[in-house]
């Protein structure tokens, strides 16, 4: 683990450190993005879905 | 192949599929950060610069692989009147989209030290630039029309048009003179990369191809739900009309 951590450090000491930590930080952005945007659609969606069928079962109901 | 295009077969299988391509995501991002920040040497010209290629290369990737996927698409739906094949074509549009984005963004990061510049009208970046407008269009097409039959239709037709834009920019770097490098994995006489950069390489596009699949699933599943939630409003107001 300190050689991971020793590595890593090298890695962002120089004066182009600000270019590649801003790439991976983009990288996280937009797949995170990505990720969060369509579990959130999609749950909803769902959630959606469940009320709707719960109206039409209840509408079915009254008119039985 | 009707067959397998079944929503709710569809939806079966994904939801088998989805935690394994999930899980399959999460272990090849690890791997591939760990190989490209820890494993992967050094550059001797370049430095650790060279490293912004690990998330460069891969988002590039995805962007023209996203746009053949929706072409390809577009082309079942438009021929054969595949059920899902419009939706999958429309599920992928947004991320093929967010990974041009990347790659542009990052294409930039990687020019301002190597070229002296974040931009340049050269061809390989130009068509790119030109893939992320295309990529808006069509998602503008499906946003704008109404008629789901009709958006599918033009937007199949942006699709498979807007494809000669994806040889373009694999080819751009061979037609033209440009200062982007040429291709370093898919070549004739194999990839002018090796080792532990070759291996941070492949798992880094291993995993955003992975992670690509995983949110595909869902973004079809959420379109497939939204048609059954349109069909069930138009029952309920069709039962109180």
């Amino acid at each position: 683990m300190p050689e991971f951590a020793n590595v890593f450090a090298n890695i962002f000491e120089n004066a182009n450190d600000i270019y590649i930590l801003s790439s991976y930080g983009a990288g996280v952005v937009v797949l995170i993005g990505l990720f969060v945007t369509s579990w959130r659609t999609k749950k909803k969606d769902e959630s959606d879905l469940r009320t709707l069928e719960k109206r039409l079962r209840d509408l079915s109901d009254k008119q039985v | 192949m009707h067959k397998f295009a079944n929503p709710a077969r569809f939806m079966r299988l994904s939801n088998i599929i989805l935690p394994w391509t999930a899980a399959i995501t999460v272990v090849l991002f690890g791997l591939g950060l760990y190989y490209s920040l820890v494993l992967a040497p050094e550059d001797y010209q370049m430095g650790n610069t060279y490293r912004i290629m690990f998330i460069h290369v891969p988002a590039a990737y995805m962007a023209q692989f996203g746009y053949a996927a929706i072409a390809v698409s577009s082309a079942v739906g438009f021929i054969w009147k595949h059920p899902l094949a419009d939706q999958a074509a429309r599920a992928t549009a947004p991320m093929g989209a967010a990974f041009t984005a990347l790659a542009l963004l990052t294409g930039s990061l990687w020019g301002k030290p190597m070229w002296g510049t974040y931009w340049i009208w050269d061809a390989r970046l130009t068509s790119m630039l030109i893939l992320l407008f295309i990529y808006l269009g069509y998602i503008a097409v499906w946003q704008t029309i109404e008629d789901q039959a009709r958006a599918a239709k033009i937007a199949a037709i942006v699709a498979m048009v807007g494809l000669i834009n994806v040889i373009i920019i694999k080819f751009s770097v061979d037609w033209w003179n440009t200062l982007h490098q040429p291709a370093t994995l898919m070549r004739m006489d194999g990839p002018t990369i090796g080792g532990d950069m070759l291996a941070a390489l492949l798992l880094m596009i291993a995993a955003f191809n992975m992670f690509f699949i995983t949110i595909l699933l869902w973004r079809i599943q959420s379109l497939i739900l939204r048609r059954r939630i349109r069909s069930l409003r138009m029952q309920i107001g069709g039962g109180q009309g």
